[in-house]
């Protein structure tokens, strides 16, 4: 790759990789080391295309599909479901902040969402994506983005919106 | 009031301070992977070649193979056949295989939202006695003419931007039995909308058309049933063109789907 595309490339990864990485923080629900994780691959495919997405289709959607996509197949590596983290470094060094609690809380309701319907709700609510722009980066239909993001919504009010006694249950 | 929109931008944590060595990190993973791709390339394409060049040394006719003597009496020896063309000239044209699409499933219920199969309402359960309710409760806009035989009310007030809803539940059930929110009999409004291409209106949770699902009497309004695993029944109640009630059941607390209708019936909005 040519240095002008290479400076091009790296103007974009330090605008973009925040924010992507706090999306992949939300898709993990918090696992930091897989976002992280994501967030790599994301951009290393991204490289390898950065020539043809950047002019053709847009280096943004094509890292977002990407991330997505690396999410949702993540099955694939076997080994991801066997590792589980125990000691999170948010317990140890709260950020400053508003409520830890109410962080944990979200983070812990998302984890509970399927992969799919996780992501439509991100991708919808924090990222504000409409439909059609969720359905492209999911790889599916409108229809299914509405009946993923409204199932994930449901579920989502049922574990955030509980009476308190029971929220600490599920903490 | 906290929205979705804020408890996300939360839950994401701040933005991380990005350095020069991880711009330099991404850089090096990105060059070192276009390296291994071109690579892979040239390995693909020089084993390509080996392997359609030992094809053709296979088949050739007098190939020799290497210099090698054949095959001593009373062992087996692998015979080269000739690679027989296809279609023979003059031969009959082979009939095309069709093949047959699997028909299409009917329209049932909408699958169950964990399994994703197709799950029809459980067998009729114990009818619960319903009695008499009305009573607006601060709060929420959602009123129940009934409700199940001591019962109590509960108002949720929403912390995703959503309107406060009407929950009952059993105070004699153990809540450390179930999962969460499985204790709850659920009064809330839901998504109808039209669809950005046919303009008819489809019912957010199911991605259908209302027209699409099977309908059901719920008092003097249509409704929509669903069964889920566990035995919890949803009813979505079409309340006016753009308005929808969901009630769910989502511990199937020994109520038939005539109560469960019953009761989704006397609901409705606070006049």
């Amino acid at each position: 790759m040519a240095g002008a595309q290479d400076t091009e490339y790296l103007e974009y990864v330090a605008a973009h990789r925040g924010r992507m990485l706090r999306t992949a923080r939300l898709l993990t629900s918090g696992d930091a080391h897989w976002a992280e994780d994501l967030v790599q691959v994301a951009l290393t495919k991204l490289y390898v295309h950065w020539g043809k997405v950047r002019l053709a289709e847009g280096a943004a959607s094509y890292a977002d599909r990407i991330l997505v996509n690396a999410f949702i197949d993540e099955r694939r590596r076997l080994w991801r479901s066997r590792e589980t983290a125990t000691a999170e470094m948010l317990d140890a060094e709260p950020a400053p902040g508003p409520d830890q609690a109410d962080r944990l809380t979200v983070l812990d309701a998302l984890a509970q969402l399927p992969k799919r319907q996780r992501a439509a709700v991100v991708l919808r609510y924090f990222r504000d994506l409409d439909t059609a722009a969720v359905a492209e980066l999911m790889g599916c239909s409108q229809g299914t983005v509405k009946s993923q993001t409204a199932r994930g919504l449901e579920k989502l009010r049922d574990l955030i919106d509980e009476p308190l006694e029971i929220l600490e249950r599920v903490r | 009031m906290t929205d979705l929109k804020d408890l996300l931008e939360h839950a994401a944590g701040t933005d991380p301070a990005l350095t020069d060595a991880d711009l330099a990190a991404d850089l090096r993973r990105g060059k070192r992977s276009v390296r291994r791709r071109h690579f892979a390339g040239m390995a693909g394409g020089v084993t390509a070649i080996a392997v359609v060049a030992a094809g053709v040394w296979a088949v050739l006719p007098g190939a020799e193979t290497s210099g090698l003597e054949g095959p001593a009496a009373g062992q087996t020896s692998a015979i080269i056949r000739p690679v027989v063309p296809t279609k023979m000239p003059g031969s009959p044209v082979p009939t095309p295989i069709i093949r047959h699409l699997a028909p299409t499933k009917a329209a049932g219920p909408p699958p169950d939202r964990t399994s994703g199969k197709q799950v029809l309402p459980p067998a009729p359960a114990q009818p619960v006695k319903l009695v008499a309710d009305g009573i607006v409760r601060p709060g929420v806009d959602l009123v129940c003419g009934l409700k199940p035989e001591g019962w109590k009310a509960v108002v949720i007030k929403s912390r995703l931007g959503m309107p406060p809803e009407l929950y009952f539940t059993d105070p004699a059930l153990d809540p450390a039995k179930y999962s969460i929110g499985a204790t709850y009999l659920k009064v809330r409004h839901a998504g109808i909308y039209p669809d950005g291409s046919t303009g008819r209106m489809l019912v957010e949770k199911y991605g259908k058309t209302w027209d699409e699902l099977p309908h059901v009497a719920a008092g003097t309004r249509q409704a929509i049933v669903a069964g889920a695993a566990g035995g919890s029944r949803d009813v979505h109640m079409r309340m006016s063109g753009t308005k929808l009630l969901q009630i769910a059941d989502t511990r199937n607390l020994g109520w038939d789907q005539s109560t469960l209708l019953r009761f989704a019936g006397s609901c409705g909005y606070v006049k």
